[in-house]
Order: structure tokens, then C-alpha cells, then sequence
């Protein structure tokens, strides 16, 4: 996979998750809710560098969809929890793949290192059971 | 000169040097270094987890010392093991270095295990 594919897949991912986060923070409440807002800010400004880091490399960063499919039906908080670890292990797993599509001391693969131990970081405080490896096929 | 015959002077030229030359030497990995020193790092964890009996995580460290290529020595080598505070510390303290070799990483599948290591590191750290 070349880095200017691995980078659109990666800001699809992320254009997802900031979908989702939205989802899921409605039906949070408290250090949640905190957490889901937190979550969000994060991933709109990783979203941006994904989409900063296409543009610079001379392509368009593709526009997010108006709505996604969530993979389950979200309708608690509970299930807002689930949503939100479901978000992190797909971020961590785009992630994964932009560092394998990336050269050494890139700025692509420099994002990708911090952004998969962020969403790894995030999924466990999720309640996330931790993989042996974060983003890594299972 | 027509490009045809160049290509037969630069077949010629390959031929004559293979003549002299000396048996090709292995291709080196140019990520061997890092590999072998996050693998000694995972080594020490599993055997230090293994003898205060942190199962889960010797587990966890096993995956890891096998994702970067590891294979157990058929011979007992015992690494200084660490104590349980020490065991917590060295995991916090591995988490710079790997992701510096996984910035660092000149293959992206090398790149992608150092990364996922760390951020387990990162995980195991703070729990």
C-alpha cells in the first residue's frame, strides 16, 4: 500500500471516529461524557493532520461522509462505551497500516507511531480487553 | 553505438565481473540492530514475568518477542531477571526506544510492530 492510499484510508478512519464520538458522547454522561469530548478534540485535530499531511504531499484530502453506518445499535451508555473502544481498535488498526505504508523518519510515519499508542492508550481506558498487539490483525 | 549492442557490452561487463568477483554476501536487515535489542528487552520481561508468576503478561510479552522474529534459544539463556517494581519501570522505561525504532524503522512491517509494542508497553505501564 503506498503512503498517499494508506494516508486516505487513515483519514477515513478518522472521519468516522469523529462521527462516532459524536454518537456516543450524547449518550454519556459524567467522566464519560469528559472522556467522549476529550476523545473528540483529538481526533478532529488528527483528522486535520491526516487531511494537511494528503494535501502536502500535492492530492485532496476526500471529504467525510454525512453519516456513517454504526456497527451495532447504540442506545445507552453502555453500549456508548462499547462504540467508543470499537472506535479506538479501528484507529489503532488504521494506524498500524500507515506505519507499515510509510518511510523512516517521515512525517506520515511519525503521526502514525504517536496515533497508534494514543488509540491503544484510549481503547483500554474503554474498557477495551488489550490485544498482544494494538492495531495488529487478530 | 545502437541501444541493442550497448545492452550486450553491459551484459559482457556484468559477465566479467562476475568472473573476479567474490560469492555474494547475505543481505543485511538494516532493522536487525533495533530488532535484537527490543527481542533481548521482551526476553528479560518474559522470564522476569515468569518468575514472580505474571502470567498474563508474560503472555503478552511472549507474543511480542515472536512478532519481532524471536525464537526461544534451545540452550537456557537466563537474562538478569528484574524484580516486580523493576518489571513495571522497565516496561514504562522500553516505550521511547520503541517508538523511536518504529519512527526509525526502514521496513513499514517493522515500523508497524515496533509501534504496536510500544503502545502495549504504554497500556501495561499505566494499569
Amino acid at each position: 500500500m503506498s503512503e498517499l492510499v494508506a494516508l486516505k484510508q487513515a483519514l477515513a478512519t478518522e472521519q468516522a471516529v469523529v462521527y462516532g464520538y459524536g454518537v456516543a458522547g450524547a449518550h454519556l454522561r459524567g467522566a464519560d461524557r469528559k472522556l467522549a469530548a476529550s476523545r473528540l478534540v483529538t481526533h478532529q485535530n488528527l483528522r486535520d493532520q491526516l487531511a494537511a499531511q494528503i494535501t502536502a504531499l500535492g492530492a485532496v484530502a476526500p471529504a467525510a461522509l454525512p453519516a456513517y453506518q454504526l456497527p451495532f445499535p447504540v442506545t445507552d451508555a453502555a453500549t456508548a462505551r462499547q462504540l467508543a473502544a470499537h472506535l479506538e481498535d479501528g484507529a489503532a488498526g488504521a494506524a498500524w497500516d500507515l506505519a507499515a505504508a510509510t518511510a523512516a523518519r517521515s512525517t506520515s510515519r511519525d503521526i502514525a507511531v504517536g496515533w497508534l499508542s494514543d488509540a491503544a492508550v484510549a481503547a483500554s481506558r474503554w474498557g477495551a480487553a488489550l490485544p498482544a498487539l494494538p492495531g495488529g490483525a487478530s | 553505438m545502437s541501444r541493442r549492442s550497448l545492452l550486450g557490452l553491459a551484459a559482457l561487463g556484468l559477465a566479467a565481473c562476475k568472473k573476479g568477483s567474490s560469492p555474494p554476501t547475505p543481505r543485511v536487515d538494516p532493522d536487525a540492530t533495533a530488532l535484537a535489542a527490543a527481542r533481548d528487552g521482551e526476553l528479560t520481561l518474559i522470564r522476569s514475568c515468569e518468575a514472580v508468576g505474571f502470567t498474563a503478561d508474560q503472555n503478552i510479552h511472549t507474543a511480542h518477542f515472536k512478532a519481532l522474529g524471536g525464537v526461544f534459544p534451545s540452550a537456557p539463556v537466563m537474562p538478569k531477571l528484574l524484580q516486580t517494581d523493576e518489571i513495571q519501570s522497565a516496561v514504562r522505561g522500553s516505550v521511547a526506544s520503541l517508538r523511536g525504532a518504529a519512527v526509525a524503522a526502514i521496513d513499514g512491517d517493522h515500523a508497524a510492530r515496533f509501534a504496536s509494542i510500544a503502545a502495549s508497553h504504554e497500556v501495561m505501564a499505566g494499569e
